[in-house]
């Protein structure tokens, strides 16, 4: 219970550990080009789409939809689903951006919780028609996942919160950290996420509260 | 029961609520009680703001390339394309290509709608956070580019304003730097015609002091004396042109907000 966070974050599956590598090196970030695009970059195209510019969803979808359809993938992890969800997404995205509130919260932030939103409906309405929604939380997708250390400028997109969540989240320890990020991704349970993780019902809830306490810590009053 | 009485349990179960482990019985009871009581929905708040996030970390793949062209045909946005084309020469009708619907999760989620001052303060917290770099809040070292810390505005204080309804209105932020005030339009808030709204900081005492007339629209930058000097700011509608009157709004104050130090 007491591993050292970066220990932890030697293994190598660990996505949160790769994002929280990626979003903080240790040396200054000189690569990055002045005009690579920024989350200001994402609100402005949001502004434009909420005037019905296609052209500007097009560069929004350019931009965000790997990032997204990664997150799809993670709440449904079968590929069409996703797909069908990563659509459902853009088409709100196309006719809410005119509800979205720069200063409230983050664009990349408001785009995930849309994602999110439709992938928990889309699992509802398959679990309704009777579907085996019963989908691992499977470590082995982040092997068959290309690594995303390559790309800064998606980096650059997170919002701060996530960058400043990341490196927290890097801070739990693995089984505190999955057992949180399944509860909020998937909207779970305790017991659907002891399920997943194969542990007992007690397990889990200590996972999770001490995983919140650290949370909680790390990130301070905000 | 209350809750308040064993340390840490409301924060304990906000978080468990905000996460969506709590369920069942415990779920609604949890949220009755918050109905009446600002500090368990302010620790609600806190934690949605927290956990919002989680959403964008996680690894990135490229979706398949005919995702597009069918986002594309569901919005009929080849179509609208085209018909904007042919009638590049006349004004378009206001008329959207694609009827609006309201969407039912939208209105689930309390964190988009309908906050509580309380909510909004924590907002506007947020946001001055997330300008001002997490890092420097959480015992963290958290290198940043240093170019883009240098362009970013030094925000010291930050009000949101809201109407009578609580609905947020208006972000005003006072950067340090350069004197500055910032009032940014949120969603909802509407300029009446032939009118001027006009931005006000009301000292604890003595009469309200104009800190400017907000031109139509968008987001007004003006310089301005330190909002520091006012607990509350607030927005008046005046003839256009401002208040005749020096010492204080003539017309209705439609929003208001206290100031918070960004610090």
């Amino acid at each position: 219970m007491h591993a050292d966070a970066k220990k932890t974050c030697s293994v190598r599956k660990d996505y949160f550990c790769k994002i929280n590598r990626v979003a903080h090196p240790t040396g200054p970030m000189t690569t990055t080009l002045p005009h690579d695009p920024t989350p200001d970059t994402l609100v402005q195209l949001l502004d434009r789409v909420a005037s019905e510019d296609a052209a500007a969803l097009r560069a929004l979808y350019d931009l965000t939809s790997s990032k997204l359809f990664g997150l799809a993938l993670r709440i449904l992890v079968k590929r069409e689903w996703a797909e069908e969800v990563l659509q459902d997404a853009f088409v709100n995205i196309w006719r809410y951006a005119g509800d979205y509130k720069a200063g409230l919260s983050a664009p990349m932030t408001w785009m995930a919780a849309i994602v999110r939103n439709r992938a928990l409906d889309y699992l509802r309405r398959q679990k309704a028609n009777g579907a085996s929604a019963e989908t691992e939380w499977s470590d082995a997708l982040d092997d068959t996942l290309p690594a995303n250390e390559a790309d800064p400028s998606e980096q650059m997109l997170m919002s701060q919160e996530a960058r400043q969540l990341a490196i927290c989240m890097g801070r739990l320890e693995a089984n505190q950290r999955q057992a949180v990020a399944l509860a909020y991704l998937r909207d779970q349970s305790h017991s659907e996420v002891a399920d997943v993780l194969k542990v007992p019902l007690g397990t889990v809830k200590s996972w999770i509260r001490r995983g919140l306490e650290k949370l909680k810590t790390c990130l301070g009053g905000l | 029961m209350d809750l308040h009485r064993y340390a840490g349990l409301v924060d304990q179960l906000a978080a468990e609520y905000t996460l969506g482990v709590l369920r069942g019985g415990s779920r609604r009871r949890f949220e009755t009680i918050s109905q009446h009581d600002p500090a368990i929905r302010l620790a609600v708040e806190t934690w949605r703001l927290r956990l919002a996030a989680m959403t964008e970390l996680g690894p990135a793949v490229a979706p398949p390339p005919e995702i597009w062209p069918a986002i594309e045909r569901r919005l009929n946005l080849v179509n609208a394309r085209r018909d904007a084309t042919a009638a590049a020469a006349r004004p378009v009708p206001s008329a959207a290509p694609v009827i609006r619907q309201k969407p039912s999760w939208f209105e689930n989620l309390s964190f988009w709608r309908g906050w509580s001052i309380a909510a909004t303060a924590i907002a506007a917290i947020a946001l001055v956070v997330s300008i001002r770099e997490l890092s420097t809040v959480a015992p963290v070292p958290a290198p940043v580019p240093a170019p883009q810390v240098a362009q970013e505005p030094r925000i010291g204080y930050v009000a949101t304003l809201a109407d009578q309804q609580s609905n947020a209105r208006m972000l005003v932020t006072w950067d340090d730097r350069t004197s500055e005030v910032t009032v940014r339009r949120l969603s909802g808030s509407s300029d009446p015609s032939d009118k001027s709204m006009q931005l006000w900081g009301l000292p604890k005492e003595g009469h309200p002091v104009s800190l400017g007339v907000l031109p139509v629209g968008g987001t007004a930058r003006f310089k301005a004396a330190s909002v520091n000097a006012f607990p509350m700011l607030a927005v008046s509608v005046e003839p256009v042109g401002g208040s005749p009157n020096p010492n204080g709004p003539t017309g209705p104050v439609v929003y208001t907000g206290k100031v918070i130090p960004a610090a």
